[in-house]
């Protein structure tokens, strides 16, 4: 972006060199009684003109030498209202630099693109609202020049391209600031990733490898060491791999943690397969589910004295989603307690009261599945 | 334990461990019991694949991240010489996915309690697919992705069946049940699924080679 910048102030330049040049060259069938340079060009004060284009070949050679040396010193605020100020300047006095009757009738200016390039640097340093504000500015500054190109035959059509040159550099401003902030902010979360992915190779590589084999050689020793490991483990990858990258609102982060507060202070072994993408389920039915599936794995953890829990989430052709809660724990009478009240009320009526619904697969000694439905 | 099992050789199970950390193979090596013998090791890809080229064991474990080429350049150069395990902690999809589909026998995770994972190594070195559920859900993932941007799944119904009946934690011997088919019809179904996933990721792999100038 800022490259760009600095490629537009060469071309705005160029132009701006090339307007000059052809006005103070150009001669004008009869030249104008207030003309005081005497000369018969459309410029009036040729040499103010050159020190306009002096002052942005200024601009553009400082923005392009910062580039290669301080790219930052083109986003500090003094750059970004310099150049502000030198488009309005540039604006305000274009009136007076070229003879009358050259407002309105041309669009060639002094100023060309010139506020559109400081629309984008104080949009790119201060955001979209300064920008804005900049660029309603550039209305009342051609006034400015309008009105000193000694014109006085306003039409509403004059005010009207006032107005509009305002709004346009307004939008202009608000759409590079808002634009630049967007940037800024993929930026930000590119580096952030960068960031978490070295951490978690280190780790990887490291602790985590440490921690298995921790894990693995006091299961049976000392559970006590054995479930810290575990623990630690757990915290580190969900650090690593889970929550941190995974987006909060997913189905796939609410069924996780449901399943963890349903896990936290009990040593157990939960494995969590979630397929998700392509979820279209409500997000009460979404809610209604994940909260379902904490409750089963609750029991499972509770009652079922099971030593593995699965949890399996899945996303039909539809959108709509599938879970399944299995133990291996020591299963119960389905059909008694399918009857009446007992352990899986709750989980059938939070489904029942989310348009969904719940079935129990139980045998004694076998261990339980718990599938839901969001239809 | 299944001696009889076509594949499995009489007396131990001969194992090569590659994992760049000497902690890990010694961990392993200790935790295997008289069913296995441990006839190499290396600590990085390389040094896997000469050793496993020289020894020609029954089976081999290996890590996934290690230097020189890692498990995924071990399993592309010796998936044909003997089922190779891949013991690792990583979730990274990607990784596992085409490990899996360069031809691993499976993956198992470091933090799998030990009698699981040596349950499983008998098995793999039986020519079974050590197909953990997470895996099944990731692979289950992986060709429904493959579906919507292709508009045509390769998986038969009953393969996705299979499929997510291993997502949700169940063994072939209960898949058989659920589904009426024999234990080992519910293991073809895995290999089956597999192999089409080595097939379209391979397809996948050229399509980008050539969409992006590679050779």
């Amino acid at each position: 972006m800022l490259k760009a910048l600095a490629v537009a102030r060469w071309v705005t330049w160029l132009w701006m060199f090339g307007v000059v040049f052809v006005s103070a060259t150009r001669t004008v069938d009869a030249p104008r009684p207030n003309d005081p340079s005497g000369a018969d060009t459309a410029l009036r004060h040729p040499l103010i003109a050159s020190v306009c284009v002096v002052l942005v070949l200024l601009m553009a050679v400082a923005a392009t030498v910062s580039i290669r040396s301080s790219p930052e010193r083109l986003m500090r605020p003094t750059f970004a209202l310099a150049e502000g100020a030198l488009a309005l300047l540039l604006s305000a006095i274009d009136g007076w630099v070229f003879d009358p009757g050259h407002v309105f009738e041309t669009s060639q200016s002094l100023a060309t693109q010139y506020p559109l390039i400081a629309a984008a640097s104080l949009g790119l340093t201060f955001g979209p609202w300064v920008a804005a504000g900049f660029g309603i500015l550039v209305g009342p500054a051609e006034w400015l020049a309008v009105e000193l190109n000694e014109f006085s035959d306003y039409s509403l059509r004059h005010w009207f391209s006032l107005l509009a040159t305002s709004l346009f550099f307004g939008a202009a401003g608000a759409l590079f600031g808002w634009l630049a902030t967007l940037l800024r902010r993929v930026e930000g979360e590119i580096a952030d990733q960068r960031a978490r992915d070295e951490v978690g190779r280190v780790l990887h590589d490291t602790v985590l490898q440490t921690l298995a084999l921790v894990e693995q050689r006091t299961a049976s020793g000392d559970p006590e060491l054995a479930a810290a490991a575990r623990d630690a483990d757990r915290d580190l990858r969900r650090f690593l791999f889970g929550a941190a990258s995974r987006d909060r609102h997913s189905l796939e982060s609410a069924v996780r943690s449901a399943v963890e507060r349903a896990t936290s202070h009990h040593d157990i072994d939960v494995l969590v397969n979630v397929i998700d993408d392509g979820c279209r389920a409500a997000a009460a039915k979404q809610h209604a589910l994940a909260g379902a599936v904490g409750e089963a794995v609750t029991n499972a953890v509770k009652h079922a004295a099971a030593n593995r829990i699965v949890v399996f989430v899945e996303t039909d052709d539809a959108g709509e989603v599938f879970a399944s809660v299995r133990d291996d724990g020591v299963g119960f009478d389905a059909t008694a307690v399918e009857a009446g009240h007992g352990i899986s009320g709750s989980i059938r009526d939070r489904m029942d009261a989310a348009g969904g619904r719940a079935e129990i697969v139980s045998t004694p000694g076998a261990g339980t599945e718990v599938r839901l439905w969001t239809t | 334990m299944d001696d009889v099992r076509p594949g499995v050789p009489a007396g131990p199970i001969r194992v090569v461990l590659a994992d760049d950390h000497e902690i890990v193979r010694a961990g392993l090596r200790g935790a295997l019991d008289e069913r296995f013998d441990v006839v190499g090791e290396a600590d990085d890809a390389e040094g896997a694949i000469d050793v496993i080229t020289a020894r020609a064991p029954d089976l081999v474990v290996s890590d996934l991240h290690m230097p020189r080429g890692g498990g995924l350049a071990v399993v592309t150069a010796c998936a044909t010489i003997c089922p190779i395990v891949i013991l690792t902690v990583s979730e990274a999809e990607r990784d596992l996915l085409d490990a899996i589909a360069a031809g691993a026998a499976g993956y198992l995770l470091k933090t799998a309690p030990i009698d699981e994972v040596s349950a499983a190594l008998v098995a793999a070195a039986g020519g079974e697919p050590v197909f953990s559920p997470s895996l099944a859900a990731l692979v289950l993932g992986e060709f429904r992705r493959m579906a919507r941007s292709t508009d045509s799944n390769p998986l038969t119904g009953r393969e996705r069946e299979v499929l997510q009946l291993v997502a949700r934690g169940h063994t072939y011997k209960e898949i058989g049940s659920d589904l009426s088919i024999a234990p080992k019809t519910a293991e073809n179904h895995v290999r089956n699924i597999l192999g089409k996933l080595h097939l379209s990721r391979r397809s996948d792999l050229v399509r980008y080679a050539v969409e992006h100038g590679l050779d």
